[in-house]
């Protein structure tokens, strides 16, 4: 796969650097290297965590992810499942002291990120294991401080995490996961970034919906198969008596992808032809930018979908 | 007599916003809640048609009206004639091995395919079970890179009665599903078709804001006809099953059909309705899995009659795999209210997804593995 990363990065972390690049030359040209966050079992902040309730098949929906990336192909590059999970993994170290996205989520191609999730404003912030210099929360895009991707490696952010797409943050005016994509220190800009309007849901009935969306994002578009593999029309809340919608008491599951360029044209080609095995040279720049989802899409938790 | 109405509705406005937001705020109680609180709330949203005998039910579930299975409607080479035309599709050479190492029935796919899957040019792709019984069958189709003008994206026009026409026609005709397992609404229903709108939004740094709606995503989730009433006589006609069909389509053509775990289904032995649950033990046991997940809130619980399958069974030697028909209750449990407004999202809590889970109406002669367990 391509790699692009900047000089003073590359000085500051040299180790990482070396490692990209040997595994640039020893991969085939279409091998990505993927990488698995997800946190099923969270902690009660009584017993020192973050809180949030566990949904033990979390994991299991990355995992179905991660698991068919391999078989097109791919790097398992690393599969974290609870433990040690804070923000550090996440954020740039340009910003909090200890911070090693460089050598987690931006240090992979491809990146996944499971766990609870919010709106803040005017982005997403995803809920930790345990606490990281006062942070229990993950804050990314508009006008948070603490993660910026793309610098070192990343290309696709997948974030299956409540709010992670709320339309509001999309809107003209608002840089939402944008402002997450890119690094305004060492520069780069990561592609895409695939997420939820509203709540969104686990279960064992999803996982497959996952590994569908790993294959068919080598055939189409992965903002496309993102937004047709995840999403579940009339699917949640349903009364007894209405468990088809017809009555309308039931809500929806609202994926959402986003892709970002210095130009319309570059926006276009990541929401319309990148996939996994048709990726372009990175944005270099994100003033432009596109969504693909559903208009007036109905989840828990959000009005309808309308950026 | 004015003034008086405006005043006092804005005082409603002004006690429901306070509501609204303690419920909001309390998200970020931490408080676990206890056991009697849980066993509250599942009493209060199972539906009262669950009663402490639930024989009749369950026996009414189990007589459900199963369409011909995709094994017996598809004609696979009819399919890829359909799709590819005249070109000859290049098969997987994968679809010959029907079996795996150990003599299980394969779950994975046979895959036939025009074009390059990596590239930049136009790929067709047509995929299902070599077990049909497991119930997967797809098709997608891409143009070339650069063959879509963003600027004169052509908005669809259809409607969503024709989307779902269109639809069902193929899933009938090419994907092998029946038509008597997709619900048919009735004729007083306020959303009768399950299709949304796929659109793509153009932004740009000086404001500007171009959405174009490009395709119908048609989203039918399997239905068994059952006849049923619940307890205010509202009629129940169809209940849930597994598999999922969604179709994209545009004015011009389809663009993705992908129909999942429509798994053959078939009557077991195990499932006696004389071993239906009562309402006391499916509500200890919701209440129990629940407890599980460490809750420190919920704003919501949907219990929903549906029927789930119990996990295939079937090797080399009995040849054909089957979903076996479980009558079950449908579980989502929402965390997060409907619908809060933009200040109101800063303010939930460390809990946000929802999650489904299934619980079985009988009581099974042994443990089985069944279908979307949380």
């Amino acid at each position: 796969m391509r790699v692009r990363f900047s000089h003073s990065h590359c000085f500051i972390h040299l180790f990482t650097c070396l490692t990209i690049l040997f595994s640039m030359f020893l991969s085939p040209a279409y091998s990505m290297e993927v990488k698995a966050f997800a946190i099923g079992d969270f902690v009660p902040t009584a017993s020192g965590g973050c809180g949030g309730g566990d949904r033990t098949t979390w994991p299991v929906m990355v995992d179905a992810w991660y698991d068919h990336m391999a078989i097109h192909g791919h790097s398992k590059d690393g599969q974290y499942t609870d433990g040690n999970m804070t923000i550090r993994r996440f954020c740039d170290p340009d910003t909090i002291n200890g911070c090693l996205d460089h050598l987690f989520v931006d240090e992979a191609d491809a990146s996944m990120i499971a766990t609870h999730g919010a709106d803040s404003g005017d982005h997403w912030r995803g809920t930790m294991r345990s606490s990281y210099a006062g942070h229990c929360r993950l804050d990314a895009g508009g006008t948070a401080q603490e993660m910026f991707t793309g610098d070192v490696d990343l290309e696709f952010l997948h974030l299956s995490s409540c709010n992670s797409a709320d339309d509001d943050n999309l809107s003209p005016g608002n840089k939402g996961p944008r402002e997450a994509l890119t690094d305004p220190v060492d520069g780069g800009y990561a592609h895409l970034w695939t997420g939820f309007h509203g709540v969104m849901y686990i279960g064992g009935s999803f996982v497959n919906d996952y590994k569908d969306f790993a294959h068919d994002a080598h055939s189409v578009g992965i903002a496309y198969a993102w937004a047709t593999n995840h999403l579940r029309t009339n699917s949640v809340n349903c009364a007894a008596y209405d468990p088809f919608n017809w009555f309308g008491t039931c809500q929806d599951i609202c994926p959402v992808s986003v892709s970002q360029g210095q130009s319309a044209s570059r926006a276009w080609v990541g929401i319309q032809y990148e996939r996994y095995n048709n990726v372009y040279s990175d944005p270099t720049g994100n003033g432009y930018w596109y969504w693909m989802g559903y208009l007036g899409c109905d989840s828990v938790g959000e009005t309808g979908f309308n950026p | 007599m004015f003034l008086f109405t405006y005043k006092s509705t804005r005082v409603v406005i002004f006690i429901a916003m306070i509501l609204g937001f303690t419920q909001v705020l309390a998200m970020d109680d931490e408080r676990p809640l206890t056991f009697d609180e849980v066993i509250l709330m599942v009493e209060k949203d199972l539906p009262a048609m669950i009663s402490n005998d639930n024989t009749e039910l369950v026996s009414k579930m189990l007589r459900a009206r199963l369409g011909s299975p995709i094994s017996k409607r598809i004609n696979i080479a009819g399919s890829l004639k359909s799709i590819f035309g005249r070109r000859r599709p290049v098969l997987d050479p994968n679809c010959l091995r029907t079996f795996t190492p150990s003599g299980d029935p394969a779950p994975d796919e046979c895959t036939a395919s025009s074009g390059s899957p990596a590239g930049q040019g136009a790929y067709t792709e047509f995929r299902w079970s070599k077990n049909l019984q497991f119930g997967n069958v797809k098709f997608l189709r891409r143009d070339a890179d650069g063959t879509v003008d963003p600027g004169k994206l052509p908005p669809i026009k259809m409607s969503d009665e024709q989307a779902h026409k269109v639809a069902v026609d193929f899933l009938s005709k090419t994907m092998g599903i029946s038509p008597d397992e997709i619900p048919v609404a009735p004729e007083n229903a306020r959303n009768p078709f399950p299709v949304r709108t796929l659109a793509i939004g153009e932004m740009g740094p000086k404001g500007e804001k171009n959405i174009v709606p490009i395709a119908k995503v048609v989203d039918i989730n399997r239905g068994l006809l059952v006849g049923l009433k619940d307890v205010a006589g509202r009629d129940i006609p169809y209940l849930p099953a597994p598999g999922r069909a969604k179709v994209v389509v545009t004015d011009s053509r389809i663009l993705q059909a992908n129909v999942q775990g429509w798994v053959e289904l078939e009557l077991s032995p195990k499932v006696d309705p004389k071993n239906a649950k009562t309402r006391e033990e499916l509500v200890k046991e919701i209440a129990e899995s629940i407890m599980r997940k460490e809750p420190t809130n919920i704003s919501k619980i949907s219990l929903i009659p549906a029927f789930n399958s119990m996990k295939f069974v079937g090797t080399a030697s009995t040849v054909v795999p089957v979903g076996l028909l479980l009558p079950a209750i449908q579980m989502v449990v929402s965390v997060v209210p409907r619908d809060l407004q933009e200040a109101e999202q800063n303010l939930v809590g460390p809990n946000s997804a929802g999650y489904s889970e299934w619980f079985s109406l009988i009581d099974l002669l042994e443990e089985n593995e069944t279908d979307d367990d949380e």
